[in-house]
């Protein structure tokens, strides 16, 4: 009994790995379903973002895109496993590139953006500092006055205790030297929190979280890492930006498209091609407007290169600042 | 005392030294590590503590039921009446040897399964994982069991790989 | 608020949105009786189905599913002592033993009746101090939320009374187990041991999946060739008289307190509240020993917490964009991929949606009590079979449900080392339980409390610097006293046996 149990198995697994095998062909891509790995959990700001560009994908490419979330170390497995995965193009890692490059800079994990092949970033949004407005702080300039005024007694929150919003903080902290307290919180929901129950002088996060509140006059935004000029409510357009208030260095967050390094040429062009018409579609757009942000079409080689900057910019304030 | 009742201490002495072992483990492992900036400054509750207070009592808990336990190994005292597990079912139970068999059996057959879950096709290996967990407890009649498999295989990859779009 | 509840019915009472609810909450419930598949997996598939839909009945949907699951979980926690999802495993510790009984069907019963019951008080409360409770949790902070899980903490040792010293190792392994991963202030590696997934923490759905799954089936092999009696009576559920249930109403009434308190303040996590309403129901009960024998109330309070909690994530889903747990997490999701902005300005600018939502809570629960009182044959049937049948779907059905859960085969393999720990602990009469609890209160302890100091410069007198912080650490005091006490009583009462 044993013994054909045995030898039933080894013909089988052996057939099994003869219909797993099957080839793709560089020329009708794509010709099946796409699979996008979102590495995060269902239901947050990045995952939203996947979904609706995989929505307006599917349109484009007409195969059917479906989201994978994947989630774990803060996008780390996900990425690693697109990484080490097919490089047929049919499985493509959509997520934020200063995520990866956080989780980069803050751990040791078996990664690296030469893995990757950056096909091109589709959602650009600066990461921002917002306050309630029962603590009377208008500006980020104010911040920092007050900061002057009392030291040790302001308090500023980030988002993730390792996160382009830490690097962020540790940034402001370090460049003017002030003294003030840095209060990480433990994801978007946390931080939402503690800036309604207003717990905290300022907050960090990536906009645009609690855009809504902010229309309604209940947040205020008293400054942003990156000029926010393509925000859909006007009135924020003029925000101070870091570099204004003399601290030269500039954090957001663009979600985008990579694909493992290997994938062959004309797949890559050929995707490029597809996830910018999708970028730019009335669907994709339509989301951004509600979402807050004008959809940007950044190319592959630009997109890398912002990836790479951003990498040396956090290595180098974290060096300095956080150890 | 009962084989019975020494069976059980043996159990407990092996279960606690496992978690003593963990817990010395981590605490080794917690004041090696070196901690990166302070960036919040909590300086009393830094990131090694609680670990160390959680090992530091694992081990101390753990020491003193391997202590009372051993103890009554020893002296052969008989240990305080245990709930004795009533099956409310009568009926042909299988033998202690058979039972640890199926039990670490199927443990294995669960890691089999895991080991190869990506690469070889799912309906084939859950077909394969199922009949032979069918045969390891005890079912004979190849009819039944062979349907079942196949009809578990198929169902599973309806429901999660078309269903839920599982990436295996 | 009342025009607007009535509003939110005439928009859910047609044909399409009733019919929505159903199949969702039908979905939900037989997602729920699959061990291994929890409520955030199955809303998370309907994303893409509903996206073509309009908001509320795509939501709808989803809602029903939220409902559905939380009493199709019960059922193979009360027949196999498997939990179908996180939230029933509470029901088992005294649904198993009502059904090993043969009271299989009463179980059930106690099971929807208090499923029921707690959804209606939850959404009621909900509904009533939507204003109350959104402030509640707005204005909660990390040393309110410490100090709630403290109390938790202590509140365990109501399922270690018999064995302390055991209990407590329990405890602290779970609590040890929650450390492992990323600091979550300093972000520095804890016991990753290289391993990059662990940078995130041990899953705790895999965890529980091994735990109350894997475990579970490797224990009670020894029962494969037992014919259980359960087989040879038609077990139909018995619903308890009302009259009946009017005697356990404190059970329902503290699991439905417990389970909207804790789904409405975000953060002291939603998944604890059915075992601490078990606990403060042992605790003040005047017969705490016949807990975990099979009596109703063991039944009634975590099924009324688990199913209250529906209502109070309802709260800060709708009026502050927070979730409460998983599924909510999910829900969110869905609404911002619909292009709705969830947050402080929902109520203003959708309250169409808003109050549509909490009507159609209300029509989930009672389509799941009509579900659950018709449709539950099958289910019984298929969960009396002989075990040797039933256990390899299990084992795949974990396997897999812990698999999807991250989509990488890492959860599976912590599930598989949790239910090998199981299974040894629970053959060392080490309550499992108290493991788990250990690893849903640590991190809630350790990251508010740090966090707490932080915000207050390392001031420890934060933690009763508030009237509600004052009353809370009262009650620990008090509990620790009472524990204390009991403890040695019942030690010198075993001392005094013995000499």
């Amino acid at each position: 009994m044993k013994k054909t149990l045995c030898t039933l198995l080894v013909t089988m697994a052996g057939l099994g790995m003869l219909l797993s095998a099957s080839p793709t062909s560089a020329a009708d891509y794509p010709s099946k379903t796409i699979h996008m790995v979102v590495p995060w959990k269902a239901g947050g700001g990045t995952d939203s973002i996947g979904r609706a560009l995989a929505e307006a994908l599917k349109e484009v490419a007409d195969v059917a895109v479906v989201v994978d979330n994947i989630s774990g170390a803060s996008g780390v497995t996900g990425s690693i496993k697109v990484a080490r995965g097919k490089s047929d193009g049919y499985t493509i890692l959509m997520n934020g590139d200063t995520d990866i490059v956080a989780s980069l800079t803050f751990a040791d994990v078996p990664l690296s953006l030469d893995d990757f092949a950056f096909i091109g970033g589709f959602f650009s949004s600066p990461t921002w500092i917002l306050s309630h407005k029962d603590r009377g702080i208008n500006t980020l300039q104010e911040f920092l006055d007050k900061a002057k005024a009392n030291p040790g007694k302001l308090t500023l929150g980030s988002t993730t205790p390792a996160g382009a919003q830490m690097i962020m903080c540790a940034a402001i902290k370090g460049i003017t030297g002030l003294d003030f307290r840095i209060i990480p919180y433990q994801g978007g929901a946390d931080m939402k929190k503690a800036l309604l129950g207003n717990q905290v002088d300022a907050g960090v996060i990536h906009a645009p979280v609690l855009l809504s509140e902010v229309k309604d006059g209940l947040i205020k935004v008293i400054g942003t890492g990156k000029p926010l000029t393509l925000i859909t409510h006007k009135p924020l357009r003029s925000t101070q930006t870091l570099r204004d208030v003399g601290i030269p260095i500039s954090i957001g967050i663009t979600r985008g498209i990579f694909v493992p390094k290997s994938t062959p040429a004309d797949v890559q062009c050929k995707l490029a091609e597809m996830v910018e018409k999708a970028a730019k579609s009335e669907s994709f757009k339509t989301f951004g407007q509600k979402f807050g942000f004008e959809p940007e079409w950044i190319s592959g080689p630009e997109f890398e290169k912002e990836a790479r900057e951003s990498l040396a910019l956090f290595k180098e304030i974290k060096a300095k600042y956080i150890d | 005392m009962s084989r019975h009742q020494k069976g059980a201490l043996k159990r407990d002495i092996f279960l606690c030294s496992f978690f003593i072992f963990v817990g010395m483990v981590a605490l080794v492992s917690i004041n090696t590590a070196k901690g990166h900036g302070n960036v919040a400054g909590t300086q009393t509750l830094n990131f090694s503590t609680l670990p160390n207070v959680y090992s530091g009592l694992l081990v101390l808990f753990s020491i003193m039921i391997l202590a009372g336990s051993a103890r009554k190994l020893w002296k052969n005292r008989s240990a305080q009446p245990q709930k004795i597990q009533v099956d409310s079912n009568n009926g042909p139970v299988a033998s202690r040897r058979t039972i640890l068999t199926r039990t670490w059996g199927s443990l294995v057959l669960l890691i089999v399964y895991t080991l190869v879950l990506e690469q070889i096709h799912f309906i084939l290996l859950s077909t394969l994982f199922l009949a032979s967990l069918f045969l390891l407890f005890g079912q004979r009649s190849p009819l039944k069991i062979a349907g079942l498999a196949l009809s578990g295989g198929i169902g599973f990859y309806l429901l999660f790989i078309v269903g839920l779009n599982l990436p295996i | 608020m009342i025009e607007g509840i009535i509003s939110g019915f005439s928009s859910v009472l047609i044909p399409f949105n009733l019919l929505l609810l159903f199949m969702g909450t039908a979905l939900g419930v037989l997602v729920g009786a699959l061990p291994g598949f929890s409520s955030p997996m199955a809303i998370v598939v309907l994303i893409p189905l509903t996206y073509p839909m309009e908001p509320l009945p795509a939501l709808l949907i989803m809602m029903g599913v939220y409902v559905g699951t939380k009493l199709g979980g019960s059922f193979p926690a009360i027949l196999l002592r498997t939990p179908g999802t996180p939230a029933g495993a509470c029901t088992a510790l005294d649904g198993y033993p009502m059904a090993q009984r043969g009271e299989a069907g009463r179980a059930l019963g106690y099971a929807t009746m208090g499923s029921t019951f707690g959804g209606l008080f939850g959404w009621i409360l909900a509904v009533t101090c939507v204003p109350l409770l959104s402030k509640v949790a707005v204005k909660s902070s990390n040393a309110d939320i410490a100090l709630i899980g403290v109390m938790g903490l202590i509140m365990v040792s109501a399922f270690v009374r018999g064995s302390t010293l055991r209990g407590l190792t329990g405890v602290v392994l779970g609590l040890l187990l929650a450390t492992v991963g990323l600091d979550p202030i300093d972000a520095n590696p804890r016991f990753v041991f290289g391993y990059y997934d662990l940078l995130s923490g041990i899953p705790f759905a895999a965890a529980l999946v091994g735990f109350f799954g894997i475990a579970v089936v490797m224990s009670d092999i020894r029962m494969i060739g037992a014919r259980s009696d359960l087989v040879s009576n038609a077990v139909n559920m018995a619903l308890p008289k009302l009259v009946e249930l009017k005697t356990y109403w404190q059970s329902i009434l503290i699991g439905a307190l417990y389970g909207t308190g804790f789904g409405a303040v975000p953060g002291v996590g939603a998944e604890g509240s059915p075992w601490i309403a078990y606990a403060t129901m042992r605790n003040k009960s005047k017969h705490p020993e016949k807990f975990g024998t099979g009596i109703p109330e063991g039944i009634l309070t975590p099924e009324a917490a688990n199913n209250a909690n529906n209502g109070g994530t309802m709260v800060p889903m709708l009026t502050l964009g927070i979730p409460g747990d998983g599924s909510t997490a999910v829900m969110l999701g869905a609404m911002i991929l619909h292009g709705i902005n969830p947050g402080v300005t929902l109520m203003k600018e959708d309250s169409v949606l808003v109050y549509g939502l909490l009507a159609g809570l209300l029509i989930c629960t009672i389509f799941m009590f009509l579900i659950a009182w018709t449709a539950i044959k099958p289910f019984i049937l298929v969960l009396q079979q002989d075990r040797s049948w039933l256990f390899p779907f299990i084992l795949l059905l974990a396997t897999l449900g812990a698999f999807s859960s991250m989509n990488t085969l890492f959860p599976v393999w912590v599930a598989i080392s949790f239910g090998v720990l199981g299974y040894l602990m629970e053959t060392c009469k080490f309550p499992v339980v108290t493991v788990v609890l250990g690893i849903i209160l640590g991190p809630i302890i350790e990251q508010n409390t740090r966090v707490a100091l932080a915000l207050s410069d390392n001031d420890w007198s934060t933690f009763v610097s508030t009237p509600p912080r004052i009353f809370i650490m009262a009650i620990i005091l008090g509990l620790l006293v009472w524990e204390i006490y009991k403890g040695v009583t019942a030690f010198s009462a075993s001392r005094g046996n013995t000499e």
